[in-house]
């Protein structure tokens, strides 16, 4: 066996705090703005949204 | 260096047991394709569906992963700890417990003792016995990374402690019930309540099951294979706790236009997409380690099984979030779209990445060479065929389902019965079992590979350090 | 790099637990101390012995794995199985059976939908009834007898209420008739929204006439639609099984012919035990088909059974 112990710098690139891809960020940030906007749109304390008045403006169309 | 090979040893033991338990399982899943399209392959009263569609679930997860779970984290906790496990007795005896506890599993599922919970169907006495073995695993695992002889934790230590606590907390909680018999409880919880605690349990053992222990493997065992490091320690970091921090808001997403709260639901949507982006992190930070050097992709046979495995991760934690929203919910709720989308995660993520940190650790363990890089590539395309298959026809028939259940004539009045609705799936469920038969197939290849490796390597007692 | 709490276990420990607790505590501690999440209809009962028997088998088979018991407040879904589900239906029901997939249809509006019947004639052989079904039979349930021991355990262990004379009975009851007591009675809190067939009393001044009376076409068609959708109940020659003869002269238990329009108000809304059609009292049993065939369609039946008749 050769094999029982790892250096944990062969994980980890000498420069690790890269910064991070600017797409990511970009994603990481909109969903919490996102998640920001769909809670209030869908909170029936805040919007008043519900989801059987939904079912019934349904009905009535 | 006894220790390790004692402990090796212990490995090698999980992962046979899961590979059985992963055969088990996989033919049962076959049976019950055949029985959905001929109800005749019903036999009553044990084998029939109903049944044994938890025998299946709890043998692929419970047996296949679990298994793999515990002999892998011991493997690699080993190695980053830089020591041999702190307990390896205790490591022996949860071995031998973990396969009398499947195996009573299995036994009293086909009998009907179930919970009715999803993923969590054990009735109280196994599930007592599956908290000790947990125990045991937690006791191995803290011990160890305590007595570690390396100062740094490395990312795949996170994901493995996270998985021992999450997992203990979630199933403790939604398997507390009122004992009424040997077999037989009732949940805890009644009604909506009863609902929510199961769902809160059930998205979360996906999510510290399927994900966090199979990130632990794939962080590990990328870079070791690859010879590359991880990208990025900062991405790592973000994504780790973003990650176990946003799963426990989500479960919710599961009962969308349910008597839930509306608030619940909408919270558990709002976590469940934004979940993509830590989910995401991860998949980043492989592609840009794997991007450093593409060649490694048809030099180093097991890159392919990682990239595709995280892939399949990458699509499952878009599509999974996407069900989440209630325009989507509507249509493809309680219909084979969701299967589809469940075989994509497992077929596709956890058991490439697993078999692919099978493939690495079985030769060092018995100090040799994989058998066959051949016959790692047919089984490699096999299970990704097969898997394709299955989860495309999956995907395509759900989505007829839910629209025929909302198709109306021009009067306002439904235009399909259930049963006209019902046999429209028949032919994709045909196909479906040849997609199962496939994968099968491939996973055949594998264990013939595994077997041959260790054949021809030397046996952990005679290795020598 | 050097460490903060990566190289300290105990520490990262701790943090990943509370930060696990976060979401838990907010999405499902803290609502089980609210009263939103213990609700509970007046009209709800809790289940007596032989429908907890019944249950107990329901998720012994693993129904759940196939059947749903959430009506989802959508259009069309209310239109196919009824009411959409309250939150304070499910007081009693430890677990919850909502389910997850709808391989066969949901059940949360089964509960007096049909006779115990049309059960018992389907947990034998649902291919008698739906030669595509895909559900396997559940015939051996009628040669299981209960063990009332067990029921009454299950009964303390909930808390409900019941009489010694209860438990007595179920020893003579197999776990068919607990089945089919269970089915009877999921989503009985909630009333039926089904009209009677015509208004409870009135007596019609003026009939409509079936608009395709005698029509040839609409006869096939209506032959059709009666091999699919009735002959189950009502037998292949329409002379009765589960349900009534459609041939003969009786009505309601009364001789003598049911006006056009009120034979297709009968197979538009159904009935429900007590509905009173032109003076005619119903038992109850049929399930209306107002959301699953159009007007002419059952216009189309009434044509059919009239020539049937004629023979």
């Amino acid at each position: 066996m050769t094999d029982n112990g790892d250096n944990i710098e062969a994980f980890e690139a000498k420069e690790t705090s890269r910064k991070l891809p600017v797409g990511w960020l970009v994603l990481f940030w909109g969903l919490i703005l996102w998640g920001i906007y769909y809670f209030a749109a869908y909170s029936p304390a805040i919007s008043g949204w519900t989801q059987e008045k939904a079912y019934q403006e349904s009905v009535n169309k | 260096m006894n220790d390790y090979q004692y402990d090796n040893q212990t490995v090698t033991g999980f992962i046979v047991s899961s590979i059985f338990w992963g055969v088990v399982g996989i033919l049962l899943g076959l049976l019950i394709s055949v029985q959905m399209w001929r109800p005749e392959f019903n036999f009553q009263p044990l084998f029939t569906f109903g049944r044994l569609r938890a025998v299946h679930t709890n043998g692929l997860a419970f047996g296949l992963g679990v298994g793999a779970i515990f002999g892998l984290s011991y493997y690699i906790l080993m190695r980053l700890a830089k020591r041999p496990l702190l307990f390896p007795r205790l490591a022996r005896v949860q071995l031998y417990l973990f396969n009398i506890g499947i195996t009573l599993a299995a036994v009293t599922l086909l009998m009907g003792y179930t919970q009715s919970l999803e993923y969590a169907e054990l009735e109280w006495p196994i599930d007592i016995a599956i908290v000790v073995l947990w125990v045991m695993f937690a006791v191995n695992v803290f011990g160890t990374v305590i007595k570690r002889r390396e100062e740094q934790m490395y990312i795949s230590l996170w994901y493995i402690i996270a998985t021992v606590i999450a997992v203990a907390v979630l199933y403790i909680v939604n398997n507390l019930s009122i004992p009424a018999g040997l077999f037989k409880s009732y949940h805890l919880f009644a009604g909506v309540n009863s609902a929510n605690v199961q769902w809160w349990y059930g998205h979360n053992a996906v999510g510290f099951v399927f994900t966090t222990p199979i990130l632990a493997m794939f962080y590990y065992f990328l870079p070791k294979s690859t010879g590359i490091p991880i990208y990025s320690h900062r991405l790592s970091i973000i994504a780790f706790w973003s990650l176990v921090f946003a799963y426990l808001w989500t479960g919710a997403h599961h009962l969308v236009y349910t008597p839930l709260p509306d608030w619940i639901q909408t919270l558990g949507i709002v976590f469940t997409i934004f979940l993509i982006a830590p989910s995401w992190g991860s998949v980043v930070n492989g592609y840009y380690t794997v991007g450093s050097d593409w060649s490694k992709m048809n030099t180093n046979y097991l890159t392919k099984f990682f990239i595709m495995g995280i892939t399949f991760y990458g699509l499952q934690t878009v599509q999974g979030p996407t069900q989440g929203l209630r325009i989507v919910s509507q249509l493809i709720h309680y219909t084979d779209w969701v299967p589809g989308h469940v075989h994509m995660g497992t077929m596709g993520w956890v058991t490439m990445t697993t078999a692919a940190s099978i493939y690495y650790v079985i030769p060092k363990i018995y100090d040799t060479e994989i058998y066959s890089e051949k016959v790692a590539n047919i089984h490699f395309w096999l299970v990704l065929i097969g898997q394709l298959i299955f989860s495309v026809t999956m995907w395509i028939t759900g989505i007829q389902q839910g629209a025929l259940w909302k198709a109306v004539n021009p009067d306002g009045s439904l235009k399909y019965t259930f049963v006209e609705t019902l046999i429209k799936n028949y032919p994709f469920w045909q196909v479906r079992t040849l997609g199962g038969i496939i994968f099968t197939a491939g996973m055949l290849f594998f264990i013939y590979n595994i077997y041959m490796t260790m054949r021809r390597g030397k046996t952990p007692e005679m290795a020598k350090a | 790099m050097s460490g903060g709490i990566y190289s300290k276990p105990i520490a990262f420990a701790i943090t990943a637990t509370v930060v696990i607790l976060i979401g838990t505590s907010v999405t499902m501690f803290y609502p089980m101390m609210t009263v939103q999440m213990h609700p509970k209809l007046d009209s709800l009962k809790p289940f007596t012995a032989l429908e907890l028997a019944g249950r107990d088998i329901y998720q012994r088979e693993g129904c759940v794995n196939c059947h749903t018991q959430t009506v989802r407040p959508l259009k069309t879904e209310v239109m196919r199985y009824g009411e959409y589900s309250k939150a304070g239906e499910f007081a009693y029901d430890r677990p919850f059976l909502w389910g997850s997939k709808r391989t066969g249809p949901d059940l949360a509006r089964i509960g007096a939908k049909y006779p115990d019947a049309w059960h018992v004639k389907h947990f034998l052989s649902p291919q008698s009834m739906f030669p595509q079904s895909n559900m396997p039979a559940y015939a051996f349930l009628k040669d299981a007898r209960l063990d009332p021991e067990a029921v009454e355990a299950h009964m303390k262990a909930l808390g409900f209420p019941y009489s010694p004379g209860e438990i007595q009975a179920l020893k003579e009851k197999t776990d068919m008739d607990a089945l089919v007591a269970y089915m009877q009675v999921i989503g009985a809190a909630v009333k039926k929204t089904a009209a009677p067939a015509v208004a409870a009393g009135v007596i019609k001044e003026t009939h409509i006439p079936n608009p395709l009376a005698n029509d040839q076409k609409a006869i096939a068609r209506g032959a059709e639609l009666y091999a699919k959708e009735c002959a189950s109940c009502h037998g292949p020659d329409a002379k009765g099984d589960i349900g009534p003869s459609l041939v003969d002269d009786e009505f309601f238990y009364i001789k003598g012919d049911l006006p056009d329009d009120d034979y297709f108000e009968v197979i538009n809304n159904g009935t429900s035990e007590g509905s009173v059609e032109d003076g005619r009292t119903a038992r109850g049993g049929m399930p209306g088909y107002k959301d699953s065939l159009k007007k002419d369609d059952i216009w189309s039946i009434v044509a059919f059974l009239r020539s049937k008749k004629a023979e």
